[in-house]
């Protein structure tokens, strides 16, 4: 009750603040492009857009990064439906069967349904935010430094989760994350380390690095694409769903909604884990399990709702406890400390209209996406088709002029550039970039809480196995940390014995 | 030369220990704790770099111990790369953060722009009016984007203040 009062003081609050209601809107259209424009990631889009926020008001900025995330993860389903040509990872499963609608000549209603599911599972996620997270921050205040430290292995234990095919390439990542986020002042005794004499270093320059990360390794990577764009050689069609469609899909939405939003809040799942599962699911559950993958509207249906439903379960942890999801709430963790706003339980007590402001812009953005996709598909279909020799100088200037901007400094600008070398490295080596971002995020918070907590204990280490909370997040951060090595040895076992059991019979 | 998945997976491992082993030097000149009860400056950088240098062995050895694979099964981009062309790319933009410092944002990114458009248009790209066309638009695009709109400020150029 408290939470829909203080939602519908929110609401208030920024209805009398059109310019913040306009960055959502712009957010959202942004996002529709940069998740339709397959080579482009939402997290590049955030972290292209970041620096764009540092003069806003924190709402404006934080409903414009909102907006191009929610629009990104609608946006990939786009060219994943008209071209096969999934624009975000999380769309490879609306491709599966939305394409093949497409080929059936039901593109539009393959789009229709994913407009209605990817706002469904996204308004739903987003009241599960609303109710659920002022009673986590109200948990997570009873938090001192020790639980804080587990917290954030906590957070760390999932690199292995991210790491995509090799779990040793991400550790890489992890670590020289981890390392690089050591760069700076002391925690403790405020003593500079790694900085070599300059004062730029005394803080890790975290913005550029996103940025040259996400934004100019993509561009170099781009140097070395075919400029050619796909022709969309279909027409669409009608785009709103019929009332009978929407009779055949509402149980697949609502349900794989659910999943979403519980996924999302699991650190380290993103919308393709989310998208694949509720698939999955979908299939499981259905009547006609043979039709997936040949144009079964439930599966479209399903991969968005699921994706989605992923946006608002991802924001939970990185409002409430400071720890981000994936490299896109990173990111967005970035803009708050940039607005010098902390997150965790207290931004609740601190900031609480600001807070609920966002709630209501989160619905705000879902409501503009829901009319702009539907208004604006056909030309989105169709502008998404620009060639890379535009994008690649494009994305180059943004980046340059964004790292500029943080702190007028060339110096960030550097800072960025070696970062994008080293991103499109990473790309080539298939080193995953998210794990980096992590180490680089909760570092510094590792380390703090963890010198903290030893100094409140007078030296001893039982703080680590002698307060409940804290053993329960280092014993789930252990399980988190092995899950990924324990199912590969299972499945190399198996793999095993059913090769042994094949020969056996062959004998 | 070609840049395939296995040489970059080298080239990250050998940049991590030597990342690493850098850190674990450096942290050693830090001052040591003031009380007891803390661990110090140096502990946490020191056991990250050995950590590191011991994860870039590892994927070093690995490397070596494995054949070249043309398509590599992890999410690694394993098309091959020119280096060449990499190279001329990042040459390309230190070029255009020197040029900034004297003719500032505005020209030297319409500058850029027109070269690395035309120069990803392939033959005759250069000579295209529509490259000078997009190179100019994009550019006073973005920086009436910085500067009128959001109120940041980009680089004026030595030039221009200097004429000011």
């Amino acid at each position: 009750m408290d939470s829909l009062l203080a939602l519908l003081d929110g609401a208030r609050h920024l209805i009398s603040q059109w310019d913040a209601m306009l960055m959502a809107a712009a957010g959202v259209a942004l996002g529709l492009i940069v998740g339709a424009l397959p080579g482009l990631s939402v997290a590049m889009g955030v972290a292209i857009m970041l620096p764009f926020t540092y003069g806003m008001e924190p709402l404006h900025g934080l409903l414009l990064l909102s907006g191009i995330f929610f629009g990104g993860v609608y946006g990939g389903s786009i060219t994943a439906i008209l071209l096969r040509i999934p624009g975000t990872p999380a769309a490879a499963a609306t491709a599966l069967d939305g394409y093949a609608m497409t080929r059936q000549g039901k593109a539009g209603q393959a789009l229709g349904v994913a407009t209605v599911s990817s706002f469904t599972g996204g308004v739903i996620s987003i009241l599960v935010l609303i109710f659920l997270a002022p009673l986590l921050a109200q948990f997570a205040l009873r938090f001192s430094a020790a639980e804080s430290f587990a917290l954030a292995v906590f957070g760390l234990s999932i690199i292995a989760s991210i790491s995509g095919g090799s779990v040793l390439k991400g550790l890489v990542s992890g670590f020289a994350g981890l390392l690089l986020a050591t760069v700076g002042m002391d925690p403790l005794l405020g003593l500079p380390r790694f900085t070599g004499g300059m004062s730029e270093l005394y803080s890790v320059p975290f913005i550029p690095i996103m940025i040259g990360l996400f934004a100019a390794a993509e561009a170099f990577k781009m140097l070395s694409e075919s400029s050619r764009a796909t022709e969309l050689k279909t027409a669409i069609g009608r785009v709103l769903p019929t009332r009978d469609t929407l009779r055949n899909v509402w149980g697949t939405v609502l349900r794989s909604s659910g999943i979403g939003t519980a996924i999302g809040i699991i650190p380290g799942a993103g919308s393709d884990i989310a998208a694949f599962v509720a698939y999955g699911e979908a299939k499981r559950f259905s009547k006609t399990p043979e039709t997936f993958g040949k144009g079964a509207v439930q599966g479209v249906a399903a991969a968005e709702a699921g994706a989605n439903g992923c946006t608002g379960g991802a924001m939970l942890p990185m409002l409430t406890l400071g720890i981000p999801g994936d490299a896109v709430t990173a990111i967005m963790l970035g803009a708050l400390t940039l607005q010098g706003i902390q997150p965790g339980p207290r931004l609740f007590q601190e900031n609480g209209e600001l807070v609920f402001s966002l709630f209501a812009g989160l619905l705000l953005c879902y409501v503009v996406l829901l009319v702009m996709a539907f208004c604006s598909l056909r030309y989105i279909a169709r502008m998404v088709q620009v060639p890379k020799s535009i994008l690649m100088p494009l994305i180059m200037v943004l980046s340059v002029a964004g790292a500029y901007a943080i702190g007028n400094s060339m110096f960030d600008v550097g800072i960025m550039l070696v970062a994008g070398v080293i991103g499109f490295l990473m790309i080539k080596a298939g080193l995953p970039a998210s794990p980096m971002v992590l180490g680089l995020v909760l570092g510094p918070m590792a380390e703090s809480n963890f010198r903290r907590a030893l100094t409140l204990s007078e030296g001893s280490y039982d703080f680590l196995y002698t307060r409940p909370i804290t053993v329960v997040l280092l014993t789930v951060a252990l399980l988190t940390m092995f899950a990924p090595a324990f199912s590969t040895y299972r499945r190399q076992r198996q793999a095993k014995r059913s090769t042994a059991i094949q020969s056996g019979a062959q004998a | 030369m070609v840049l395939n998945e296995k040489k970059a997976s080298s080239l990250i491992g050998l940049l991590a220990i030597v990342g690493g082993i850098a850190a674990i030097i450096t942290a050693r000149s830090f001052p040591p704790s003031l009380t007891d009860t803390d661990v110090g400056p140096s502990i946490f950088p020191t056991t990250y770099g050995v950590v590191l240098v011991i994860l870039g062995l590892l994927l070093v050895v690995r490397n070596l111990r494995r054949p070249l694979a043309p398509h590599a099964t992890d999410k690694g981009d394993s098309a091959p790369l020119d280096v060449a062309r990499l190279a001329f790319g990042i040459a390309g933009v230190a070029a255009y953060l020197w040029v900034i410092d004297y003719a500032g944002f505005a020209i030297s990114t319409v500058i850029y722009l027109w070269g690395m458009i035309g120069l990803m248009r392939g033959k005759g790209g250069f000579r295209q009016f529509s490259t000078l066309a997009l190179a100019v638009l994009i550019g006073l695009a973005v920086y009436a984007a910085f500067v009128l709109l959001l109120q940041v400020p980009l680089p004026a150029g030595l030039w221009l203040e200097s004429a000011a």
